[in-house]
C-alpha cells in the first residue's frame, strides 16, 4: 500500500476486536482502536498488531466509552489525525442476559445504544471522510441478530438492529460506500468460555464444522469484505454452517 | 505451494476471472472450456501475464457429460494436491414459460446443477485432503427469481440448495459457499440492448454493473474463509439485500 489508510475498529482490545485490529494493520492500514481502559489489553493488541504489521503501520488504543456520543467525535478525530479513515468496522459489544420476565431498560438501552447508535454515530461522524475514500463499512452483529438469540432479548434485538442499520446505510452512502455487516456465530473469546461446558458441547456438535471459531478467521472475513468493491448491503453469517443463508 | 483449483467454464467471463485472479494467487489451474481456441488463447495470455510461475491447464469438455467430468477430475488428481473446486459454467437462454422446451429446461439443470454434484463427488476426497472448499457460482435470479425465465431461475435457486446440501455432507474437511453475482460486464451482458442495461445500473446502489474480476477475488476470498460453510455471498452492487 503505497499511501496508508486508517482502519477505525471499535472493542479492539479482547476477542473478535483485536482479531480485526491484527489483520487490519497486518493488510497495511494505520489502526486506531477503542477499548475501555483495560491497559494490559490495549498493550498485548497493539503489541500483536505491530508484530503482523510491515513496517511503518502505527497502531493506536483510545479509550471510549460508545455510550458517550463526545467519545466518539474523539475517536474519529484520533483516526483522522493518522491518516485518510478507509475502513471502519465496528465490534464492540455488551452480553447482558435477561430473560423477558425480568426486563429492564438499563440493559435494553445499553445494548441498543452500542450494538446501533454507536456504529451510526461513529459512521456520521466519518461520512465525508469515508466517501472521499470510497472505505467501507463493516458492522459485526451476531447470527443469534439474524436467526433469534439464545441470549435474549437486549442482545437478539438489538442485534437485529445493526442489521438493519447496515441495510439502510447501505443505500444511503451507495455509491461512495460500501456498508455490511458479519454475522459471526460462536468465536473463541472470553464470552464464550464462559458459556457452560455442556452448552459449548452441545452448540459444537450441532455445527457442520464441529468447533467454535477463531478470532483471526473473523478479522480475516471482517477484512476482506470491507475490500470487495461489487458487494454492499449483505450480511454474511460465518457460523460453521450452524446457520445457512 | 499451495494446490490447484479447478474451474469450470474458464474461457470466458467471469470464469476466465477466476482462472486469472487463481493463478494470481500462487495457484496452478485446470480450467474446462468448450472448444473456442481464441478464447482459450487469451485466458492463458492473461493468466500467464498475471503470474508466469504457475501451471495453467485448458481441458476441453462438456460438462453435460459425465465422462468428461470424471476426465477431468482425474487430470486434476494427477497434477497434484486440490485445494478448491469452482464450479462455474452456466448456460443461459433466456425464455419465457411457454417457450421454454424440455431440452432447454434439461441443459440448464444438467450444467448448473448435476455437473456441480458430479464433480464435487469426484473431488470430494481430494479436497478432504487439503481441507479445500466448494465454490458454486449461481445467480441473484437463482435467489429472488430470475428476469430470464424459469430454466434459468430454478437452476441457479438449485445451485443454492446443492450448496447448502454439501456443506453439510462434506464438513468438516470440506467447506462448500456459494456466489450470487448480479449483472457483470461480460458478453452475456453486452448483449443486453443499451436501455436494459440502463436500466440496471440506475437501480443497483453502487450505479454500475460489476467486473469479472471482482467476483473473482470475493469468490477466492469466501474460498479461504475456514470458518464459514453452506453461506451465498451475493455480489451485485447492491440490488439484493440478504
Amino acid at each position: 500500500m503505497s499511501a496508508r489508510t486508517v482502519a477505525l475498529v471499535t472493542g479492539g482490545s479482547r476477542g473478535i476486536g483485536r482479531g480485526v485490529v491484527v489483520e487490519a494493520a497486518r493488510r497495511g492500514h494505520h489502526v486506531v482502536f477503542s477499548h475501555r481502559g483495560r491497559a494490559d489489553d490495549e498493550a498485548a493488541t497493539v503489541a500483536a498488531a505491530l508484530e503482523a504489521a510491515p513496517d511503518g503501520v502505527r497502531v493506536e488504543g483510545v479509550v471510549a466509552d460508545m455510550q458517550t456520543p463526545t467519545d466518539l467525535v474523539a475517536l474519529a478525530d484520533a483516526a483522522r489525525a493518522l491518516g485518510p479513515v478507509e475502513v471502519l468496522i465496528t465490534c464492540a459489544g455488551v452480553l447482558r442476559e435477561v430473560r423477558l420476565a425480568d426486563f429492564d431498560l438499563g440493559p435494553w438501552q445499553e445494548s441498543w445504544d452500542v450494538h446501533v447508535t454507536a456504529p451510526m454515530l461513529l459512521t456520521r461522524e466519518l461520512e465525508a471522510d469515508l466517501r472521499a475514500t470510497r472505505g467501507a463499512v463493516v458492522n459485526v452483529s451476531s447470527d443469534g441478530g439474524v436467526v433469534g438469540s439464545i441470549h435474549g432479548l437486549p442482545y437478539g434485538a438489538s442485534k437485529a438492529g445493526t442489521v438493519g442499520l447496515g441495510h439502510t446505510l447501505a443505500r444511503e452512502l451507495a455509491p461512495d460506500v460500501r456498508v455490511n455487516t458479519l454475522a459471526p456465530g460462536p468465536i473463541d473469546t472470553d464470552m464464550w468460555a464462559a458459556v457452560p461446558e455442556a452448552d459449548r458441547r452441545m452448540v459444537e456438535d450441532t455445527t457442520p464444522l464441529g468447533r467454535a471459531g477463531r478470532v483471526d478467521e473473523i478479522g480475516r472475513a471482517a477484512l476482506d469484505l470491507a475490500s470487495w468493491t461489487y458487494v454492499t448491503g449483505q450480511t454474511l453469517v460465518v457460523n460453521g454452517g450452524r446457520v445457512m443463508r | 505451494m499451495p494446490g490447484s483449483v479447478v474451474v469450470t467454464g474458464g474461457s470466458r467471463g467471469i470464469g476466465r476471472a477466476f482462472v486469472v485472479e487463481a493463478a494470481r494467487r500462487g495457484h496452478d489451474v485446470l480450467f474446462t472450456h468448450r472448444g473456442r481456441t481464441a478464447d482459450v488463447e487469451a485466458t492463458l495470455a492473461e493468466a500467464s501475464a498475471a503470474a508466469p510461475k504457475v501451471t495453467v491447464t485448458p481441458v476441453e469438455a462438456d460438462v453435460t457429460d459425465a465422462a468428461a467430468l470424471a476426465g477431468l477430475a482425474e487430470a486434476a488428481r494427477a497434477h497434484g494436491p486440490v485445494d478448491h473446486l469452482v464450479n462455474n459454467a452456466g448456460t443461459l437462454t433466456r425464455a419465457d414459460l411457454d417457450s421454454t422446451t424440455d431440452e432447454l429446461w434439461q441443459q440448464a439443470f444438467a450444467v448448473h446443477v448435476t455437473a456441480a454434484a458430479l464433480l464435487a463427488r469426484e473431488l470430494a476426497d481430494a479436497l478432504a485432503e487439503t481441507q479445500g472448499s466448494i465454490l458454486n457460482v449461481a445467480s441473484t435470479g437463482g435467489l429472488v427469481g430470475s428476469l430470464h425465465g424459469v430454466a434459468y431461475g430454478a437452476s441457479k435457486a438449485a445451485t443454492v440448495g446443492l450448496g447448502r446440501t454439501l456443506a453439510r455432507e462434506l464438513a468438516p474437511r470440506v467447506r462448500v459457499n456459494t456466489i450470487a453475482p448480479g449483472p457483470i460486464a461480460t458478453d452475456m451482458w453486452g448483449a443486453l440492448p443499451q436501455d436494459s442495461r440502463d436500466g440496471v445500473e440506475s437501480t443497483t446502489l453502487l450505479g454500475r454493473v460489476g467486473d469479472p474480476a471482482e467476483i473473482a477475488r470475493t469468490g477466492l476470498d469466501l474460498c479461504g474463509w475456514t470458518y464459514a460453510t453452506g453461506i451465498t455471498v451475493i455480489a451485485d452492487g447492491g440490488r439484493v439485500m440478504s
